[in-house]
């Protein structure tokens, strides 16, 4: 995979009427390890589910290879360069080797590559 | 009991009259379920897995349609249908089309609302895995389809369950003419009313085999948990 530096800016999240993101800024370098951690209810899955391009989040100024651009510009780009995995993993039905060749089969990986 | 075995020799001697009827009731339902299901299934996916103004009142629509009765239908496709309606010009009235259309028509709300409640059901977790795997949103809308296989076949087999046994569209829109539009729920109706019930069983005995079978196999594959065929 690509290395590459995102920096996400003033970052905004409402879910109803409860203000979950107020303005968050944080960048995730290429190489490094980031921990996210805090209390429950304080946004922390919201920011995942952000970062991996599955939750539209109401403003943020996302700087992703040294272009800034909008969360709804870049979504496919976040996609291709995260996985979000859940609390409780979902299986998609099917052996594990299936689950794995869906990824790879997903992620453009050539044949030869995939278990077999 | 006369009538019974009368009927069994009919369907064992391969009575070209009864699998006339036969064959057109399954050419005409088939092709309406075929023709259905692609905008049906594809509703449902939009329903189930979109927002936007007005989805619940769509979702109850189609659930209210359910339980149109096919005489209705049918007597909205005849004045549409006939030569002083305005889809007149077509000239489809008494044809194989037009129980076609009305049995589209249908199955459409039976396929919808069944395959709708069988996506909402999904865990919400597939979609957002399936995303986050990296596939595009056609494909992650096979998979969620193949996850939830069983409910969509289910919505299938009552759909196709519902339109080969209607008699009200297929009557009024057929007209009942023998080996064009006479079908087997409207040959029933017919050869009843004459008294002549040897046919009428015989095409039961088809229904109701072809129910049995139907049924049978949805739920051996359901049993397996995964496609066996």
């Amino acid at each position: 995979m690509k290395s590459i530096n995102i920096r996400f800016s003033h970052v905004h999240k409402r879910l109803g009427r409860k203000t979950i993101l107020r303005d968050e800024c944080f960048a995730i370098r290429s190489g490094e390890l980031t921990l996210l951690c805090g209390k429950n209810g304080t946004g922390k899955t919201t920011l995942l589910r952000i970062i991996a391009g599955l939750e539209k989040p109401d403003i943020a100024t996302i700087d992703i290879g040294n272009a800034i651009t909008s969360w709804r510009r870049c979504r496919k780009q976040l996609r291709s360069y995260s996985v979000y995995l859940h609390q409780h993993a979902y299986m998609l039905d099917g052996s594990v080797k299936d689950n794995l060749n869906y990824t790879l089969s997903q992620r453009k990986l050539t044949k030869m590559k995939k278990i077999t | 009991m006369t009538a019974t075995l009368l009927a069994l020799e009919l369907l064992i001697s391969g009575d070209p009259e009864l699998w006339g009827i036969i064959s057109i009731s399954f050419k005409v339902s088939t092709i309406a379920i075929i023709v259905a299901v692609p905008p049906s299934l594809l509703i449902a996916f939009f329903l189930a897995y979109t927002e936007f103004p007005g989805r619940r009142l769509l979702v109850t629509i189609f659930n209210t349609l359910l339980s149109v009765p096919a005489v209705v239908v049918g007597l909205t496709l005849y004045i549409l249908l006939s030569r002083q309606g305005p889809l007149g010009d077509w000239k489809l009235l008494f044809s194989q089309t037009a129980m076609v259309i009305g049995q589209i028509v249908l199955c459409v709300p039976i396929l919808v609302a069944m395959s709708h409640a069988a996506l909402q059901a999904a865990d919400k977790r597939a979609w957002e895995t399936t995303r986050t795997l990296g596939a595009s949103i056609i494909r992650a809308a096979f998979t969620i389809m193949y996850e939830t296989r069983f409910g969509l076949l289910a919505a299938l087999l009552a759909a196709y369950g519902r339109v080969i046994a209607e008699v009200g569209a297929s009557m009024m829109l057929g007209g009942n003419i023998l080996n064009y539009t006479r079908n087997i729920p409207t040959a029933i109706a017919l050869e009843t009313s004459k008294g002549e019930f040897a046919q009428g069983i015989a095409l039961g005995i088809v229904l109701l085999l072809m129910s049995f079978a139907l049924n049978g196999l949805f739920h051996h594959l359901q049993g397996r948990g995964q496609w066996s065929v």
